[in-house]
Order: C-alpha cells, then sequence, then structure tokens
C-alpha cells in the first residue's frame, strides 16, 4: 500500500507540475480516439471520417472544456445520423437537444457521459459509467446516467435503421417509428434506466455511511446492485438470462476502474483516524476524525529519499556505531 | 515589493480565474430575484423548444393512429390536452430552477465573502499607502526648512 500510495502522489505532482501541457494532450488522445470509435462504428456521412477532420476537431477538443467535447461528440452523431437519412439526422437532433435541455443544464458537469457512456459501451463496460458518476457526483447524477443509456441505446440502433433503409422494404416513417419504439418503449430500454439510476444511488448512498473505506464499499455495492438488477430484471422483465461471462467481465471490470477512481479522488488513513466526542448546550457530537494520507506519503517519500541519498547503507551503519559508543 | 499585498492579490486573481469560483462571481453580479426570474424566463423558453420537440416526436410516433382516427378526434379536447401537459411540464421545471438557483446564488454568496474581504483589505492597503505618499513630501519640506533655519522648524 506504501508502494501504490507513492506511485499515486509521483503522478499527481506530475500532473499538477505540467497540467497546463498534460491535460490537453489527454483531452487530444481522449477526442481522438472517441471521434475515430465514432466514425468505425458509424461511418455514414464520408466527410467526416476524414483523418485530417478528426484531428483538427480533436485539437478544438483539447482546447476546449471537457464538456464542450460532449457537444462536438453530439454533433458528430448527429452529423453521421444525418449521412443515414434526414429523418434519422432530425431524431438524433432532437434527442440531444432534449436530453441537453431537460437534464444536462442542471447537471451540466455530468456533460462527458454523452460522449463517455457510447465509448464505454463499445469496449464493453458500460456499468463503469453510472459507477464514475456515482463517486463523482450526486443523487442527481442518477439523470444523467439514464440519459447516457438514451444515447448508448439510439445509437445500437443504428446499424439496423440504415440495413432497413437500404433493404428498402419499409417506409423511411416506419422505420423511425420503429427506431423512436425501440429506444423509448421497449423493456429492455427501461431495464437499462432503472439499473443505471439504481447504481448510481447506491453508490451515493453507500458514500454517506459512517464507516471506514467508504468509497470503496460503495463502488463494491455499485457494482453489486448492477449485477443483481441485471441478472434478476433480465429473468423477470425480458425472460431471458443475460449473457453471464459478458455481464460478469463488464462488472468485473467496472469494479477495477472504480476503484483505481476511489483511489486517487478519496484516499484516507484510517489506521490513524480519531474518534472525538464533546457537547454543547443543545447536542451530544460523536465525531470521527480520518486523516488524509497526505502527510504520511510524505513522511514516507521522505524515506524514500534518504534511502536513495544512502543507498548502502552508511549513514545508519554509521549512526549505529555512534549510538553503540 | 509588498510581499502580503502580492500575496493577497495572486488569492483575488485564482479566485477570479477558477472556474467555478469564477461564476460564483458571475452570479452575486445580480439581486437574488434578479437572478432567479432570469432563469425562469430562460426556463420558460427552453421548455417551450422542448415541448415542441417531444410533441413533434410523439406525432412521429403515432402519426398513422391520428390520420386513420381523424373524424373522432376533437380538436378542442386535443388542444386542451397538449396544453395542460405543458402547463405541468412547465410547472415542474420551473419550481426546479427556482430551487436549483436559489441554493446556487446562496452558496455563491457564501463563498464569495471570504473574496470580497480580500478585496477590502487591498482597498485599505491602497489607501494606506496613498496616505502615506501624501506625508512624506510634507515631512520633507519640512525637513528641508529645518536645514534652512538651523535646525528650527516653522509651523
Amino acid at each position: 500500500m506504501t508502494g501504490l500510495n507513492l506511485i499515486r502522489n509521483r503522478i499527481r505532482q506530475f500532473f499538477a507540475a505540467g497540467d497546463i501541457y498534460i491535460l490537453p494532450v489527454l483531452k487530444f488522445i481522449l477526442a481522438f480516439v472517441l471521434l475515430t470509435v465514432l466514425n468505425r462504428r458509424l461511418g455514414y456521412l464520408e466527410i467526416l471520417t476524414s483523418t485530417f477532420l478528426v484531428v483538427l476537431l480533436s485539437v478544438l477538443c483539447a482546447i476546449m472544456p471537457i464538456s464542450g467535447m460532449a457537444i462536438v461528440g453530439a454533433i458528430f452523431i448527429v452529423l453521421h445520423c444525418f449521412g443515414l437519412s434526414m429523418m434519422t439526422g432530425a431524431v438524433a437532433a432532437a434527442m440531444y437537444l432534449l436530453i441537453l435541455i431537460l437534464v444536462l443544464r442542471f447537471v451540466p458537469k455530468d456533460a462527458p457521459v454523452l460522449v463517455l457512456g457510447p465509448v464505454a459501451s463499445l469496449i464493453g463496460v458500460p456499468c463503469a459509467v453510472p459507477l464514475g458518476l456515482g463517486l463523482t457526483g450526486n443523487a442527481a447524477s442518477a439523470f444523467s446516467a439514464m440519459v447516457s443509456v438514451v444515447s448508448v441505446s439510439f445509437l445500437k440502433q443504428l446499424p439496423a435503421v440504415g440495413a432497413l433503409l437500404q433493404a428498402g422494404e419499409m417506409t423511411n416513417l416506419e422505420v423511425l417509428q420503429s427506431l423512436l419504439e425501440n429506444i423509448l418503449l421497449s423493456r429492455e430500454m427501461v431495464l437499462s434506466i432503472v439499473i443505471a439510476a439504481a447504481t448510481v444511488l447506491a453508490v451515493v448512498l453507500l458514500k454517506r455511511l459512517l464507516t471506514n473505506y467508504t468509497w470503496l464499499i460503495s463502488v463494491a455495492g455499485g457494482a453489486a446492485a448492477y449485477l443483481i438488477l441485471t441478472m434478476v430484471g433480465s429473468s423477470v422483465l425480458l425472460e431471458s438470462a443475460p449473457e453471464v461471462p459478458a455481464l460478469l467481465k463488464n462488472v468485473l471490470l467496472s469494479l477495477v476502474i472504480g476503484v483505481v477512481m476511489a483511489f486517487f479522488m478519496h484516499s484516507l488513513d484510517y489506521s490513524r483516524a480519531k474518534n472525538v466526542q464533546f457537547e454543547d448546550d443543545e447536542y451530544y457530537y460523536y465525531v470521527k476524525a480520518v486523516p488524509k494520507n497526505v502527510g504520511k506519503i510524505r513522511e514516507e517519500e521522505q524515506a524514500a529519499l534518504d534511502e536513495d541519498d544512502d543507498p548502502d547503507g552508511y549513514r545508519k551503519g554509521l549512526e549505529n556505531t555512534l549510538q553503540d559508543l | 515589493m509588498d510581499e502580503e499585498r502580492i500575496r493577497l492579490m495572486t488569492r483575488l486573481a485564482m479566485f477570479e480565474e477558477d472556474e467555478e469560483t469564477g461564476r460564483d462571481l458571475e452570479i452575486v453580479k445580480y439581486h437574488k430575484r434578479d437572478y432567479i426570474g432570469a432563469g425562469i424566463v430562460g426556463n420558460i423558453f427552453l421548455i417551450t423548444i422542448a415541448y415542441v420537440v417531444m410533441l413533434a416526436l410523439y406525432m412521429i410516433m403515432h402519426i398513422t393512429e391520428y390520420t386513420e382516427n381523424m373524424a373522432g378526434i376533437s380538436i378542442k379536447s386535443l388542444l386542451l390536452y397538449v396544453l395542460l401537459i405543458y402547463g405541468v411540464i412547465l410547472a415542474l421545471y420551473s419550481i426546479l430552477v427556482f430551487v436549483i438557483r436559489s441554493i446556487r446564488y446562496d452558496r455563491a454568496q457564501e463563498r464569495t465573502e471570504a473574496h470580497y474581504e480580500d478585496l477590502c483589505a487591498l482597498e485599505e492597503m491602497y489607501s494606506e499607502e496613498e496616505r502615506a505618499k501624501k506625508k512624506r513630501p510634507r515631512r520633507d519640506r519640512q525637513r528641508k526648512n529645518a536645514g534652512k533655519t538651523g535646525g528650527r522648524t516653522d509651523r
């Protein structure tokens, strides 16, 4: 644990020292990966698949706040949908407009889920989104998790819509009706929305527990809630068993991501926790004060530096000899 | 160079540069009632757009049913129904905006109090410096006069 704390502290220091350069580079990489993934997955509008344009937009995202990247990603998706058909594009634009007006304007810091949700789903860790939202946000983030599910579900429907439009068996209107019904009224969709919201709420509630290691407990609790609700919900509501290996892989990888997030965001030294009790005229107070790991890390770093300065232990040997004398 | 003043100015600049606290300063520029009122007016505009979009999506989904049963639909009751739902959604969102903006304003006010104290302290430092500057030439003149009159100062 000491080694991990040291590594974390050094990573933090590295980011703090060069955040002016490192953050834009990271944002550029994230935007590039995101836009490339969207191009590969959708790719309906030829002009957007140009590498030059992707690089240009990634540079733009690198200098914008992270919520700007979400807006660029959403516009990118809408434009691809226009490439599929005018009506699909209009529905996509309407959906993102509704998401922005009805939900994300109240929780603007959660805007990245619009693009991180689809990416998480594509790499097979959709559970990581509600876990991350629960850790970084509050109960209102349950709504952000819900809109992320809607966005992911919409993207999943697009290949089928493209196939139907190409087959020409249905009219444009009929295809759109089936798309909207699949997004808004399907049982699978309702179940996914409920699971995402419940996972966020589980994490947020468990985070407030007055025990040790609450953040780790909340990540584990959220992952367990996701797993149980998916298993039970699929068999009861959808009357079909979920793919257990894929589900377990999703939950375990998301659990790892959640633990890493908790490790970097909330590091307390429970071994030095103090329980204090005192009273005033109206209340009796039971206070638990848990120190952050910063102080301990500094001591550990000093010890490590001392070791670096004195690799063969000459100084310690000399001190021991002097003490013996 | 006054180290204390530099420290104070750095703290002030950092507060103004920070995304969250900078937004707080923008919020407290307004009176609370105006801030909430502007939010509610904006909300009416946005909810109207959102409702029109929702209606359009609903119409796409159910257009076939409506065209088939056109004769059996009362336009007046349909319009009333549409307006009623609009009113309910608008009322709910207006309450939400009212609550969120009230909380946001109160928090911003709390956070900016310390910033205004720092600003006052900086202003006080400048005034003290000005006062000191004004006093200095008089003292210099007095010293000069004292030199000319052999140590006696005229008041």
